[in-house]
């Protein structure tokens, strides 16, 4: 088949200590390059798979894998931009590289072109208190690039923003995501946002968390808005909706 | 007039006000200078005792000055090897919480006797240190528990160093915490080396608070509000640095300095 996998999860399962189980035998394994949706509603394991992804909590059972280990190569972006509100846009797009150790000139390059990729030339020397909750989140994707990784791991990162809002960044990140050739995973609980980003959807199924279905939409390259009124992304909702409803059993939405 | 201006005249021209009203009365009613002096007779002794008073005011200073520096480190150490060790923190904190709820003025002759009138500064300076010593310990160890949470895994996803995710991250967030309790802990360095030179006594202390003392064993009442004047003095003073401060590190950034129209 394709290239090796990025990232290969295999029969993962993770019991909390209080003894919840959020997850329960996965296996997915993803391919370079790709857009993966993970789409379920509430407390179906997806942040724990991603944190385990990131390596920022270990597996109870089974194992994860990923082609570039080391630090930098992920990025991780959060439903809340989560800025250190005493550093200006710049140090904190500059927080990952300065824990790593990079020396300033190289910085200041990155942190200049990850800015620029998100629109934020401007703003360099802003304070997040003075910004909007659009900007917050570019400030947050920026930091996230600014180390180059590889894989993008983004945790319902626009849901707590206005659809206006929220669609622009959808665009900006298929865009960015094209351009620096990323691998991305992507969380959210919108159907039809998980159709219009991703190449792929997994849906998964609470207590325990697992996937159920394993959609490509195979959104057309280039996308835009426009994509949106086209028969094949409304089929494809349909179709992921429907897997979405029988994991919910049709109830509690 | 403007805003900054009011705020800055009204409040002297109220403390003026209440200055002419005290003398006008004192004089009116011909009360006694050993009852209350009116503020004339005060500044007069301000000025007579000039020397001996400000030698004084050094003197209840530099204890005050080095109980908050020692009370900022180790308060600040404290709560840091709390955060570090849940065990350390169980074990001292009960006794942190009992130190500062037994007064120190019953604490005093214990201390005193302990180190010795011969070296008088250091027990002044202990006292002083365990009085304001709690509310940085509490606020450093409140602010350093409400780290964020996405902040504390970018930090760990980026390989962050114990070093790094202190300074780089667990002291900025603290900070504005801190400075609430290095405020309040400024306040009470002052407060506990008046006590402890209450308590030290005749003789050996040679700060404000003795000289109150002194001067009330006289009667010499002018002096005693002129040597109150310059305590109040410094404690204004210690508000007025600290809060200065927290202006100049917070400003730029901190909720609580952002001016609203409503
Ligand atoms: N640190 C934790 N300790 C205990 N239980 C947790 C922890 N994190 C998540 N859980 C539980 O695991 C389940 C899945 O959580 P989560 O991965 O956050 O779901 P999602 O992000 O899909 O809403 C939930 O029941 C949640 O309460
Ligand atoms: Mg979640």
């Amino acid at each position: 088949m394709s290239a090796d996998p990025v990232v290969q999860i295999e029969n993962v399962s993770k019991i909390f200590e209080g003894g919840t189980e959020a997850l329960r035998d996965v296996t997915l394994s993803i391919a370079p390059g790709s857009f993966t949706a993970l789409l379920g509603p509430s407390g179906c394991g997806t942040s724990t798979l991603l944190k385990l992804i990131a390596g920022l909590i270990r597996p109870s059972a089974g194992s994860i894998t990923s082609s570039f280990p080391g630090r930098g190569h992920m990025g991780y972006v959060f439903q809340d931009a989560t800025l250190m509100p005493w550093a200006d846009v710049a140090r904190n797009v500059a927080m990952p590289l300065d824990l790593m150790g990079l020396d300033e000139a190289e910085t200041r390059i990155r942190v200049a072109t990850a800015l620029k990729l998100v629109g934020l030339e401007e703003f360099a020397s802003a304070y997040p208190r003075a910004l909007s909750g659009g900007m917050k989140m570019r400030v947050s994707l920026a930091r996230a690039l600014a180390s180059k990784p590889e894989v993008l791991l983004l945790d319902e990162p626009f849901a707590a923003l206005d659809e206006i809002t929220r669609n622009r960044l959808n665009d900006d990140l298929i865009r960015i995501a094209a351009e620096e050739n990323l691998t991305i995973i992507f969380v959210t609980h919108s159907v039809f946002e998980s159709v219009y980003l991703a190449d792929r959807v997994v849906v998964m199924a609470p207590r325990p968390g697992r996937p159920v279905a394993d959609f490509e939409p195979m959104a057309p390259a280039g996308r835009d808005q426009d994509w949106r009124l086209t028969s094949g992304y409304t089929e494809m909702c349909g179709k992921v909706s429907e897997a979405v409803q029988a994991v919910v059993g049709g109830a509690d939405v | 007039m403007s805003k900054t201006a009011l705020r800055l005249l009204s409040p002297i021209m109220l403390g003026i006000g209440l200055l002419v009203f005290w003398e006008v009365m004192v004089r009116a009613l011909d009360v006694p200078v050993f009852v209350l002096p009116g503020p004339l007779v005060i500044f007069e002794a301000l000025v007579t005792n000039f020397a001996s008073l400000m030698a004084s005011a050094w003197a209840t200073l530099t204890i005050t000055l080095a109980a908050f520096l020692v009370a900022l480190f180790a308060g600040v150490g404290l709560a840091i090897l709390f955060s570090r060790s849940r065990l350390v923190e169980l074990m001292v904190y009960p006794y942190a919480v009992a130190l500062q709820v037994t007064p120190v003025v019953a604490i005093a002759p214990l201390i005193l006797i302990w180190v010795g009138y011969e070296r008088i500064e250091l027990a002044l300076l202990i006292l002083a240190t365990i009085v304001a010593f709690f509310p940085i310990l509490s606020a450093t160890t409140l602010g350093l528990k409400s780290v964020d949470h996405g902040l504390r895994d970018l930090f760990r996803l980026y390989g962050a160093s114990r070093w790094q995710t202190l300074i780089k991250l667990e002291l900025p967030s603290t900070l504005p915490l801190l400075l609430t309790g290095m405020k309040t802990s400024g306040g009470l360095a002052l407060i506990g080396a008046v006590v402890a030179e209450f308590v030290a006594g005749s003789g050996t202390a040679t700060g404000l608070a003795w000289r109150i003392v002194e001067a009330g064993n006289r009667l010499d009442i002018p002096k005693m509000f002129a040597a109150l004047l310059l305590l109040s003095l410094l404690g204004i003073t210690i508000f007025l640095l600290l809060s200065a401060l927290e202006w100049a590190l917070l400003r730029k950034w901190h909720e609580s300095m952002v001016k609203r129209e409503s």
